[in-house]
């Protein structure tokens, strides 16, 4: 919860300065830039070139008296009309054109690039280091990204459709459940950029974010050693307390006893659990492995059946961190 | 003189009496009337869901709703104003009073039919309400799958509603076309008709063509959520992007069903109050058919990023640029018709310069969203959200407020006040631009759409556009109470107080009688004929 607030409040490079579009911090983001300002020029004088005649025909014009009769009742000028017909075609042409083109570009991946695995669900994004071994998730989670490097992420989605914005390198992708889909890109600026979430999937679509954060080689490098070893050796409580945020269990539980899209996790161990249409059972280890592996299995009275597994996702250490860490919420 | 022996006779509001008269009434006018007021309504209620939007937004975190109602606002917001107000909105109600006038016909070709139309209306209306009961629905006026087959709520009893509002669509279509074919005055080629006869007329034929698709896509929607088949969910071995195809390949035909009826009101207008004959009658009659075509083959450009292959959107995005030279065309041609004419900056054509002001840009930054590498960025963010108001509110709402005040004293018989009338366009053009202008600056700056929580960075702008919203809603109300105070204090309406040359005009009296026309009107010439007329 807090990450995530001190996440909204941050002054992230979109909207930094007074321009119309964010920092440019990708190879792909000039050209994409080159032809938004080209359009947003060429339409200011397009605008100025229908409006503009239009004000002064108002004026020139204007019915001094009543009955007064038009000067003339001109309806065709074949030459003007096709003026007006074929020049804007080669406007769009053109813009057609480059807009392929800058296209072409962005689903261009270039082969030296590095291999990234995204996963989008309710309501984060996970992303995995193949190479590292490694991952990274929860609502805010840092996705370290080498300065430089081209970068190709493959995308799919748990559960509805997401897409993976990323405005200062002016990509996006849909993540749809059931397919694979690809993006790339090559940073070339060190900083933070926000990760937006811009397909609509549900009560906190709009913190579905992460932060790229872009770093020179070396400082990525230990960048990378440093997540490795951040689990190790930590007690299972609190293991399982980064964990909570890290996959995101946060989005849709709390710590405090108040009401989520699931239930608290404050108090439950131990105690009855009531289940709609089963007799109610007793929060234990074992209800709470299988609540996270097969949420399906067993759902909680009062509470849509929402909640995506965790299978796979999830070690038999960090299963039991995650339980020792519930069992420590009294 | 037809006019004044006219008006000794009982008009069509006084000539039968009570609210039987009314809620049972085949008179197209009435049936007009009775669309009107509706579509007015549920355009308050959308309105009113659009501020509350507004007001939520004006801090990025909760302020007056939580963030699930916050969703529900949004889909009430978006569902309600394309299907109970934009869709219907023009055609039904002065489509309705103004088309069998103009073509010199007593009424439309299936009156019962019409009737029929307006209950199918209704019922949709009242189903669309009921899914408050059940739950409101949060997935957005689209229903993207998987989401809309996952999520709780009324999404069922929504999209019936939607579906039931689909047939009052082409049931109104299949009516205005054979009216067109069949009931023209004798000697109204299909070239002396009004141009709104035109606009109204391609309307219909997408109507009729494109809303069958909604159907059975939204009866799939239905199928899926219910009997889980597997066609859209992909847990069931289904696609969700097939559903988008789907959706869209009626969705965006549906923008031209909403727009052209709008360009058609911009037609009579333009013409009417330069006193000059249209410049370009058959290109602006022939592109209204070729968009109403075209619009049949770009519904991919809403999946640029969904995962379609690259070349399926260099297709698409071709296909979106030729659609805009038939607009392109029109805007044109209006400005040249007013070229040496006898402008008067009466309300109606103020709305109309509204329009004409709003749609270029609209149409406009249309053509950042084609363009591909663009699009990628500026996809599914406000700035596509400003695109969609300047084209739906800024051309089609302002074209429609146009159109009632254009033909206002024909309808009712009364003359609204004249400097009432123009302050409504001023307040809501100002209004208007305030709230969605800086929407364009947010959206290309990254600000992505449906978001309840926002990065800090964007509140100014989102609190100019809900500053914007409240002075744009305000003239809203202003243009309404400006006609409803007409009712009562307005001056008596003459035939033909702008001077026009179609026969709503200059063959009966303001409000018209019962039958519309005395005698039968007969065609002698084009409908923009200033110079020929009394
Ligand atoms: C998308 C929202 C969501 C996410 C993310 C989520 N859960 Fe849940 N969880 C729910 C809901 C809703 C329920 C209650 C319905 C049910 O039983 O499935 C629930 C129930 C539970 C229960 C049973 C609680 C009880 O009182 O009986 C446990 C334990 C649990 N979740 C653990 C987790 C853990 C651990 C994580 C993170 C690894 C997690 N959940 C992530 C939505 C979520
Ligand atoms: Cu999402
Ligand atoms: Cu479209």
């Amino acid at each position: 919860m807090d990450s995530v607030k001190e996440l909204l409040s941050m002054r992230l490079p979109v909207a930094s300065k007074l321009s119309w579009l964010p920092e440019a911090a990708s190879t792909t983001a000039d050209s994409v830039d080159w032809i938004f300002y080209f359009l947003v020029w060429s339409c200011v004088g397009l605008f100025l070139l229908v409006v503009l005649p239009v004000a002064w025909f108002c004026l020139r014009y204007r019915r001094k008296h009543e009955g007064q009769k038009a000067l003339s009742q001109v309806d065709h000028n074949v030459k003007i009309e096709a003026a007006w017909t074929l020049l804007p075609c080669i406007y769009l042409a053109f813009l057609f054109y480059w807009g392929f083109i800058g296209f072409v570009d962005l689903y261009t991946i270039p082969v030296e690039a590095k291999h990234l695995r995204v996963i989008g669900q309710k309501w984060n994004w996970t992303v995995q280091y193949p190479d590292d071994d490694i991952s990274v998730s929860g609502q805010g989670a840092i996705i370290g990204i080498p300065l430089g490097q081209a970068i190709r992420l493959t995308l799919s989605s748990q559960d509805v459709i997401h897409s993976f914005f990323v405005p200062n390198f002016r990509i996006k992708q849909d993540v749809v459940p059931g397919r694979y889909s690809t993006l790339w890109f090559e940073s070339t600026k060190v900083g933070e950029f926000p990760v937006f979430c811009t397909e609509y999937c549900g009560d906190e679509h709009s913190k579905m974010l992460a932060i790229i954060k872009v770093m020179p080689q070396d400082e990525y490098k230990e960048w990378l050693v440093k997540k490795k070893s951040e689990n190790v050796g930590l007690p299972p409580a609190e293991l399982g307390q980064k964990l909570y945020t890290q996959k995101a269990c946060n989005a849709c539980h709390t710590v405090d006893g108040t009401p989520k899209i699931g239930p608290s996790f404050k108090g439950v161990y131990g105690h009855m659990t009531q289940l709609e249409g089963m007799s109610p059972v007793k929060v234990d280890d074992g209800y709470i492995r299988e609540s996270i592996l097969e949420p399906q299995a067993k759902i909680v009275k009062g509470y849509p059946p929402v909640m995506p597994t965790f299978k796979g996702q999830l070690s038999e250490s960090d299963i039991n961190a995650l339980i020792e860490f519930i069992k420590s919420l009294k | 003189m037809v006019a004044n022996h006219l008006e000794e006779e009982e008009s069509y509001l006084t000539s039968k009496k009570g609210i039987a008269s009314w809620l049972f009434t085949l008179d197209h006018k009435r049936i007009g009337i009775m669309y009107l007021a509706s579509i007015m309504f549920f355009f308050l209620v959308g309105g009113l869901f659009a501020i509350l939007l507004r007001v939520e937004l004006w801090t990025a975190g909760d302020t007056i709703v939580k963030a699930k109602q916050y969703n529900q606002l949004f889909t009430l917001h978006g569902a309600i104003m394309v299907f109970l107000v934009i869709i219907p909105g023009i055609p039904a109600s002065l489509g309705n009073f103004v088309l069998p006038l103009q073509l010199g016909a007593k009424d439309v070709a299936f009156p019962r039919l019409n009737l029929m139309s307006y209950y199918i209306y209704v019922i949709g209306a009242i189903v669309a309400l009921s899914s408050l009961l059940v739950g409101a629905v949060d997935t957005g006026w689209t229903f993207y799958t998987p989401y809309s087959i996952t999520t709780d709520g009324g999404v069922v009893v929504m999209v019936m509603a939607a579906f039931i509002l689909g047939f009052s669509s082409i049931l109104t279509g299949v009516n205005f076309i054979s009216t067109v074919h069949k009931l023209r005055a004798p000697g109204m080629t299909w070239f002396r008709m009004p141009l709104f006869i035109w606009g109204i007329y391609a309307t219909a034929i997408i109507q009729i063509m494109a809303t069958p698709v909604l159907a059975i896509t939204l009866l799939l929607l239905v199928i899926e959520r219910v009997v889980k088949v597997g066609i859209f969910d992909p847990q069931l071995g289904g696609d969700p992007v097939l559903f988008q195809h789907f959706f869209w390949f009626y969705s965006h035909p549906a923008v031209y069903i909403m727009i052209l009826p709008g360009m058609a009101v911009i037609s009579e207008l333009i013409t009417t109050f330069s006193q000059k004959r249209i410049f370009g009658y058959k290109p602006i009659a022939y592109s209204s058919i070729a968009i109403a075509i075209i619009s049949f083959l770009v519904w991919g450009h809403h999946m640029f990023v969904s995962g379609q292959s690259e070349l399926v959107g260099m297709i698409f995005s071709a296909l979106t640029f030729l659609v805009a030279i038939p607009s392109g065309v029109k805007m044109f041609n209006w400005a040249a018709t007013m070229y040496q004419g006898s402008v008067s900056l009466a309300t109606p054509m103020l709305w109309a310069m509204g329009f004409f002001l709003l749609f270029a840009i609209g149409g406009l930054t249309g053509c950042f969203l084609g363009t591909l590498s663009v699009d990628v960025h500026l996809h599914d963010t406000y700035f596509v959200v400003a695109h969609f108001h300047y084209v739906m509110v800024g051309g089609t709402f302002m074209a429609f407020m146009g159109g009632i005040f254009y033909w206002w004293p024909k309808i009712t018989g009364k003359m609204y006040n004249e400097k009432m009338g123009v302050w409504s366009v001023i307040l809501v053009v100002l209004g208007f631009n305030l709230t969605f202008f800086v929407q364009f600056i947010m959206g290309a700056q990254g600000m992505p759409r449906r978001y309840y929580h926002y990065l800090d960075q964007f509140q100014i702008y989102h609190q100019i556009s809900t500053v914007g919203s409240f002075l744009l809603g305000f003239g809203f109300l202003f243009s309404i109470i400006t006609l409803l105070v007409s009712l009562k204090y307005g001056k008596k309406a003459p035939p033909n107080p702008w001077h026009a040359a179609t026969f709503e005009w200059t063959e009966t009296a303001s409000p018209p009688i019962e039958h519309n026309f005395h005698h039968q009107p007969i065609s002698t010439k084009g409908p923009y004929e200033y110079d020929q007329i009394a």
